[in-house]
């Protein structure tokens, strides 16, 4: 059929729907192209959140509300707000690698896209675009055998009270409730596994000079009743520093997990970070080392120091 | 609106986060390629659903998005890992995927 | 002897040989046990090995009285009794319709083969003592002698074909066991492969002919229960079955009886130990093909053309080995190929229709034939293995008993009346002559005259003139022993009484087994063979017995007289070798052996080992090269398939959406 009978029957139907649809429709995919053809990551995505709250608009004239304001809050407000978030963390703020894909691969993925397009049109076109699809139940439209007719949701909307919300909530908590409830332990799940991912393992606060402690406690007397433990009393390092006297009469008295242990932030595993102590300092410094993890580590440079001298 | 038109739409969205699946080579633009998609979609299953005159379609469409933002999560906290590891996010970066 | 379950079928055998099955007839007690004269040696064989060197000689010497008893007292009762019995034993193989059973036969040609192996086994083991003393592996011999009588026996008994060729199989392993068993000489160890693949060729003959003959009579016995055994019923084969089937008999014989054109193997198998020569060589194994030719008389009858084939490949044997052994000078050597030219003289006598005389010849030169290898090794005993008859003569004072009994061989082989060859011989010409092979019997007898002169050179070069030796001499050990110092004298008691016997029957046996040319053993033994009457051969020729006596006779004279004149004692030979007055080409070529041997070299393993190269370049070009091309392909594709795993995400993907576009589009097709 031409292009204009397509067009006629496309007008048909309210003004204002088409109107809107023309603007939105233009803007997603013109985002959608945009977001595609970006060098600069960060326009790409800006370029996506246009795209997703056009589609919204088009959510709107489709007559689900309720799914375009989720569209707007869920998508383009936290999805969208993610990916900016790890774009701006690992600092690739510039894709310059865009251009090393080969013409040639370039030129046959837009073929297979037009393809794409083309294909799905050609199953389109016809059935679905003739008058009778138009979802106003007052035009007159012709009906034919091979077209699709458009039932619209004002039945349903005129039933609900609540409108579009009270549509979708009516068969997920009676019809879909397994998948619901499916669907929130999927949610836990990915948020646990977020953030076991997003653990960082390999750098050691000892090695990171900038790490600060959140919890710094008052240095006690050398004597440490509660200075003992693990350092002196497991290795064999450090036999003859003065400030050892005390600590080797009483190998065992304490055990480590007698004194209050904070673990530092990001640090879960206290035993392990008893060794590396163990292993960084020798020689037993006193209380300091006693109360546990927290001021060894952080001043081992003092602590060591301090050890030395004294 | 004859509701193909919608559907017309959708497939130009579809298409065009396939081609920056087969062009794009930064992981992230990848991935928000395949959001694209799902969101052609997503506007699918939204004129299907006015086209039936029922709420099954979204339904589905409230699923689709539960499951990409889960996906979103857990794909952004790979992504981060692999940068970390790899310091490039190359996608055609030599044996990416056969260590 | 109620207890073995049994079947003795006796067949009443009219005039001229042919079978007609009567009633089946209980066993006489001996003629049931025929069974034990094959097994006891076997029995000793094994015996001797298990139990070692505490028996030495005495279980295989025990074993062969016995099994020479037991054939003479089959001989008394046969006697009289001009039929066939069959004694079975068990069942061998049934498949389908083809039976054979462990069956012996027994009837007068049995008989005379068993007591010719029984007796000369038991003479050879006799001597043994004497002369394999102080052999490392003394007993063992004894056990491989005991071996060969027993499957020798089991060939002469075998009531079927392939009872028969077990035996000859037998007999073949043991051939080469005896003849290699010095094997620490290689020279030894090639000989006896020699004899076993020759012999092998002729058992692939064999084997065809038994092939045939089964799908020609359905049966491979001799005689079976209702008269369908090979024997009775040979009269179903045409013409041209029976020809190809004599032919093939005659193959197979000429392999064991060293006929043209398989005798190589027998003069080289002389690296044995001279009992084993005269044993397997002289008097029995070689023997076995004549057997086979006579037993199964009633099918070669069928064809006369068959019959020729098999008179001429004698008559042409007998004369070149004849020539051959002119200018031979290992004292063994020479009677290697005696023994070719006799057998072909016993295949000739087949060959004629003279069954029963070739049986004679078979019997008087296991007597003479057997006493001059005896006599060989008695003088090779002496002379510490010295071979050559240039190193010897003068031994006629040291060792009386030896000449002497050499002295009467001689004469019998040569045709002198009235030793035992010249019967045996002599009848063998009339019947060739008698039946019209006029050509064979000139042949024949210029050959008895070739035979008479080589052998006199024989006889003087070893025994006569001026010994070419000293008392004291150092002489090498041929068996590479080192070195011994020569004092003649006469052998050892256990050596000489053997040879006295066979003396004896050397001198005697011709006379009292067949004096005329229809005598005892010809009329005993024709029940036995089969009838020419139908062959239409002439009975007799222009000339009467008695000039055909005078003739051969004559013949040995002059051959006598010329081996005098060149090799007598009135000669001086004292040079040696050199000495030779048989000189020029002509001799050389005599000497060389025709050069045979080496044309056999030449075409038959230069062919095989082409065939072999050829062969084995195509396993490992082609069949390799096949078999690795596939797993080469193998490999290839496995390569080029891995390029499809890039390790690239965008490959992949791409083929994902290729796919899920190819699919879409087929979906939708459908739909539209």
């Amino acid at each position: 059929m031409t292009s204009l009978s397509v067009l006629a029957q496309a007008t048909t139907g309210s003004t204002s729907e088409v109107v809107l649809f023309v603007v939105f429709a233009g803007i997603a995919i013109g985002a959608g192209i945009g977001m595609v053809a970006m060098r600069n990551i960060v326009h790409g995505a800006l370029m996506l959140v246009i795209n997703l709250l056009s589609l919204a608009g088009l959510y709107l004239l489709l007559q689900s509300s309720f799914l375009s304001i989720v569209q707007i809050i869920v998508y383009a407000g936290a999805i969208m707000v993610l990916f900016l978030f790890v774009i701006m963390l690992l600092g690739i703020d510039r894709d310059d690698l865009l251009v090393e894909v080969s013409p040639v691969g370039r030129g046959l993925a837009v073929v297979a896209g037009l393809g794409v397009v083309a294909m799905l049109g050609w199953g389109l076109i016809g059935p679905y675009t003739s008058s009778a699809s138009v979802c106003d139940p007052d035009a007159a439209v012709v009906h034919t055998s091979d077209t699709q007719t458009c039932a619209g949701m004002d039945a349903l909307l005129d039933q609900a009270e609540s409108g579009s919300v009270e549509i979708v909530a009516t068969d997920l908590f009676t019809r879909w409730t397994f998948p619901f409830e499916a669907s929130a332990l999927l949610l836990i799940v990915a948020t646990l596994g977020a953030m076991l991912l997003g653990r960082r393992h390999d750098t050691d606060p000892d090695d990171d000079p900038a790490w600060e402690p959140s919890m710094r406690l008052p240095d006690t007397d050398d004597t440490g009743s509660t200075g003992d433990g693990p350092v002196d009393g497991d290795t064999t390092e450090g036999p003859a520093e003065p400030g050892d006297e005390v600590d080797e009469v009483e190998p065992d008295t304490e055990a480590p997990d007698d004194a209050p242990e904070m673990t530092p932030l990001g640090h879960d595993d206290a035993e392990r970070d008893d060794a590396e102590r163990d292993d960084a300092e020798p020689v037993a410094v006193g209380g300091d080392t006693g109360v546990g993890a927290n001021p060894a580590p952080g001043d081992a440079g003092d602590d060591a120091t301090r050890g030395r001298d004294a | 609106m004859p509701i193909g038109a919608y559907y017309l739409v959708a497939a130009i969205m579809f298409a065009t986060g396939l081609v920056g699946i087969l062009v794009r080579r930064n992981l992230i633009v990848l991935f928000m390629c395949v959001e694209l998609m799902l969101n052609a979609v997503n506007l699918t299953l939204v004129a299907a659903s006015r086209m039936w005159g029922g709420a099954d379609g979204q339904v589905f469409v409230f699923f689709v998005i539960v499951v990409a933002a889960a996906e979103v999560v857990v794909g952004l906290a790979l992504i981060v890992n692999i940068f970390f590891r790899r310091g490039s996010l190359d996608v055609d970066a030599q044996h990416l995927l056969e260590h | 002897m109620g207890a073995l379950p049994m079947h003795v079928l006796a067949t009443e055998a009219t005039e001229g040989g042919e079978a007609v099955v009567n009633a089946v007839m209980t066993a006489d007690g001996v003629l049931s046990l025929v069974w034990l004269i094959p097994l006891v040696p076997l029995l000793g064989f094994g015996l001797t090995l298990a139990l070692g060197d505490r028996v030495r000689h005495w279980v295989a010497i025990a074993a062969t009285t016995f099994s020479f008893v037991m054939a003479v007292l089959v001989f008394f009762a046969v006697q009289g009794q001009p039929d066939s019995y069959v004694a079975t034993l068990a069942p061998f193989i049934e498949v389908g319709t083809f039976r054979v059973e462990w069956a012996f036969l027994v009837d007068q040609l049995t008989t005379v083969m068993l007591l010719v192996v029984t007796g000369v086994g038991l003479l050879v083991h006799i001597y043994s003592i004497g002369y394999m003393e102080g052999d490392s592996r003394y007993t063992r011999f004894f056990a491989y002698l005991n071996l060969f009588l027993a499957a020798m026996l089991v060939l002469v008994t075998g009531s079927s074909l392939l009872v028969l060729f077990i035996g000859w199989e037998g007999v073949g392993l043991a051939s080469f066991l005896l003849i290699g068993f010095w094997f620490e000489d290689a020279r030894n160890s090639s000989a006896a492969t020699k004899a076993f693949v020759t012999n092998r060729v002729g058992d692939v003959a064999f084997m065809i002919a038994m092939f045939f003959a089964f799908s020609q009579f359905g049966t491979l016995d001799f005689f079976t229960a209702d008269h369908t055994g090979i024997l009775e019923q040979a009269g179903v084969l045409s013409a041209t079955g029976a020809l190809v089937l004599g032919l093939l008999l005659l193959f197979g014989a000429a392999a064991k009886s060293a006929q043209i054109p398989l005798f190589v193997w027998l003069p080289d198998a002389m690296a044995g130990p001279t009992p084993v020569s005269a044993l397997m060589h002289a008097a029995t194994m070689v023997t076995a093909g004549v057997y086979l030719l006579v037993r199964t008389s009633p099918i070669l009858v069928q064809s006369l053309d068959a019959m020729t084939v098999i008179a001429w490949v004698g008559t042409l044997t007998a004369l070149l080995a004849a020539l051959i052994a002119m200018r031979q000078d290992g004292i063994k050597k020479i009677l290697a190929y005696s023994t070719v030219s006799q057998l072909g003289y016993m295949v000739m006598g087949v060959g004629v229709g003279g069954f029963s005389e070739g049986i004679f010849h078979l019997v008087t030169h296991a007597f003479f034939k057997g006493l001059l290898f005896l006599a060989a090794g008695s003088v090779m005993h002496a002379l510490a293995n010295t071979e050559s008859v240039w190193k010897m003569g003068g031994l006629r004072k040291i060792m009386p008993i030896t000449f002497w009994t050499s002295f009467a061989a001689w004469l019998a082989i040569s045709g002198i009346p009235p030793f035992a060859g010249f019967f045996s011989k002599d009848q063998i010409l009339a019947t060739a002559y008698d039946h019209g092979f006029v050509a064979i019997w000139v042949i024949g007898v210029v050959t008895a005259a070739l035979t008479a002169f080589y052998m006199t050179r024989w006889f003087a070069l070893v025994f006569l003139g001026e010994p070419r030796w000293r008392e004291g001499q150092e002489v090498s050990d041929p068996h590479g022993h080192g070195t011994t110092e020569l004092h003649p004298h006469e052998s050892p008691t256990t050596m000489t009484a053997p040879l006295v016997v066979l003396g004896a029957l050397s001198v005697v046996g011709g006379g009292l087994l067949n004096f005329t040319h229809g005598g005892r053993l010809y009329t005993w033994l024709q029940p036995a063979v089969a009838s020419i009457a139908d062959l239409g051969l002439p009975e007799h020729g222009a000339l009467s017995e008695l000039v055909l006596i005078i003739i051969s006779v004559v013949a040995a004279v002059i051959g006598i007289i010329g081996g005098f004149m060149l090799y007598g004692p009135q000669r001086d030979l004292s040079l040696g070798s050199s000495a030779e007055p048989l000189r020029g080409p002509a001799a050389e070529l005599l000497e060389r052996k025709f050069f045979i041997d080496e044309a056999y070299s030449a075409i038959f393993v230069g062919a095989g080992g082409w065939l072999a190269r050829a062969a084995a370049w195509f396993d490992s070009t082609v069949i390799d090269g096949a078999v690795n091309g596939v797993a080469g392909v193998s490999l290839w594709f496995g390569q080029e398939s891995r390029r499809a795993q890039t390790g690239r995400a965008h490959t992949y993907l791409g083929v994902v959406v290729g796919s899920v576009v190819l699919l879409a589009v087929v979906l939708i097709v459908q739909v539209r």
